[in-house]
């Protein structure tokens, strides 16, 4: 049982992030390269 | 140069990988990785010419391995790696080439994006083959660890062996359980976050390349120093996370970069959570190779701190010039040279002074402990400047700097 609700958050957080992200591609923001 | 990690080209070969790497066995999955590393450097980062070059650099580099393996050549290989190095800096187009060589004669096709990287990775190869440390080595697997998409441009820097390990599956990535590869993805994802939505929120008032520093009063500057340097950090490590997540689920998880470097005590800690694999490179093929060296030097004898002093000073000059190719990273290794010189001899006289255990005790009190994080975070974000700005624009600002 605490392995399914700690996949579960994991899983919800994912999901936060991908929404996120998909938000910000909309502007297309590019990855700079510094100089490394 | 733009690099893209969002790009189209570069998540759809991480996707092949994840994909394709796992269920393909010996020769087939040597063909589909080498194919991918060469589609992601040919038609995502570097164009024809520059993959070209990259390759014969490349190839070069396994030319000295074999070199390496002769016991009776050590010194045609040291004369060998000697010009290998030469050949770096001739690619690189370092600032000073244009003072010994005329404009006709320096490199201006050959994109040199991920080229300080696979220069480190080669030397490791040929200086440990040369030590008897590699073991066996191949063409088509010594290539797929040169060119390695995930960690080409940016890194980290992974050691061959290591590399090795998890190719030929003596070591796992990941264990086979659901759960690891989940966690894998949330690192990618975490990683494009950083990189796309953290990092741009702080690089927006960050220093910029063309900010005129003469027009920023002392908080302005100490603001956007600040904000560059936790843009740095953001941009570098988010790209590192989503590295390690993709290489780990395609079956070669890269190495750790960081471990929250803006809460390092001192110079020494900070470079043990800052870029963790230059690190860890820099002080076996550079600090640990010199200090034994001037140990041995008959007027250094005895002499431990200062042939270590000397050492590390070296190590962070070297550093400075992988790092960049101009003046200001020039600058950035002197600057974490003296740190590091300053640092190294204050602790070893508190220590004589002292004791060890005593020094033991202070470093433990928490008033040292927060001192040393705000001493070091304060020094790293002003020296991360150089990265950015011209060392003569930083120069005329800090003349024309007071309060507001």
């Amino acid at each position: 049982m605490k392995i399914a609700a700690r996949i579960a958050v994991k899983v919800a957080w994912a999901g936060v992030l991908v929404l996120l992200l998909a938000l910000y591609a909309r502007g297309a923001v590019d990855f700079v390269y510094t100089g490394f | 140069m733009q690099l893209s990690l969002l790009s189209p080209g570069f998540l759809g070969l991480a996707l092949v990988a994840v994909v394709a790497l796992p269920v393909l066995r010996g020769d087939a999955r040597q063909l589909a990785f080498i194919a991918i590393n060469l589609t992601f450097i040919w038609a995502v980062l570097l164009g024809p010419a520059s993959t070209l070059g990259v390759l014969l650099f490349a190839l070069l580099g396994y030319g000295l391995v074999h070199a390496s393996l002769a016991q009776d050549r050590r010194a045609a290989l040291a004369m060998l790696l000697a010009g290998y190095v030469a050949l770096f800096i001739y690619l690189q187009r370092y600032d000073f080439l244009q003072w010994v060589l005329p404009e006709a004669a320096l490199p201006r096709f050959l994109s040199t994006v991920g080229l300080s990287f696979l220069f480190f990775k080669i030397v490791h190869v040929v200086i440990d083959a040369a030590s008897g440390t590699l073991g066996r080595l191949d063409l088509l697997t010594y290539l797929n660890y040169c060119l390695n998409f995930a960690t080409f441009a940016m890194g980290p820097i992974q050691r061959f062996q290591d590399y090795r390990a998890q190719w030929d599956g003596e070591q796992a990535a990941l264990p086979d359980r659901f759960e690891p590869h989940l966690d894998a993805t949330l690192r990618i994802l975490l990683g494009l976050a950083k990189v796309y939505v953290l990092a741009p929120f702080f690089g927006d008032r960050a220093l910029q390349p063309d900010t005129n520093l003469a027009e920023l009063n002392l908080t302005g500057f100490v603001v956007q120093s600040y904000a560059f340097w936790i843009f740095l950090f953001l941009n570098f490590s988010g790209y590192c996370d989503a590295v390690i997540g993709i290489g780990s689920l395609f079956g070669v998880r890269p190495p750790e970069n960081f471990n929250k470097p803006y809460l390092a005590r001192n110079i020494s800690d900070f470079w043990q959570r800052q870029h963790r694999s230059l690190t860890l490179w820099l002080t076996d093929y550079i600090f640990t190779p010199l200090y034994k060296k001037l140990l041995s030097a008959p007027r250094l004898t005895g002499h431990r701190l200062l042939a270590a002093n000397m050492s590390l000073f070296a190590t962070m000059l070297v550093s400075g010039l992988w790092h960049g190719t101009t003046l200001s990273f020039l600058l950035f290794g002197v600057a974490h040279g003296a740190w590091f010189v300053v640092y190294h001899t204050w602790d070893a006289l508190l220590q004589r002074r002292l004791g060890r255990q005593a020094v033991l005790r202070l470093r433990r009190n928490w008033l040292v402990h927060a001192g040393g994080i705000f001493v070091t975070f304060n020094a790293t974000a002003f020296t991360f400047v150089f990265f950015r700005v011209s060392p003569d624009a930083l120069l005329l600002a800090l003349r024309s700097m007071g309060p507001a």
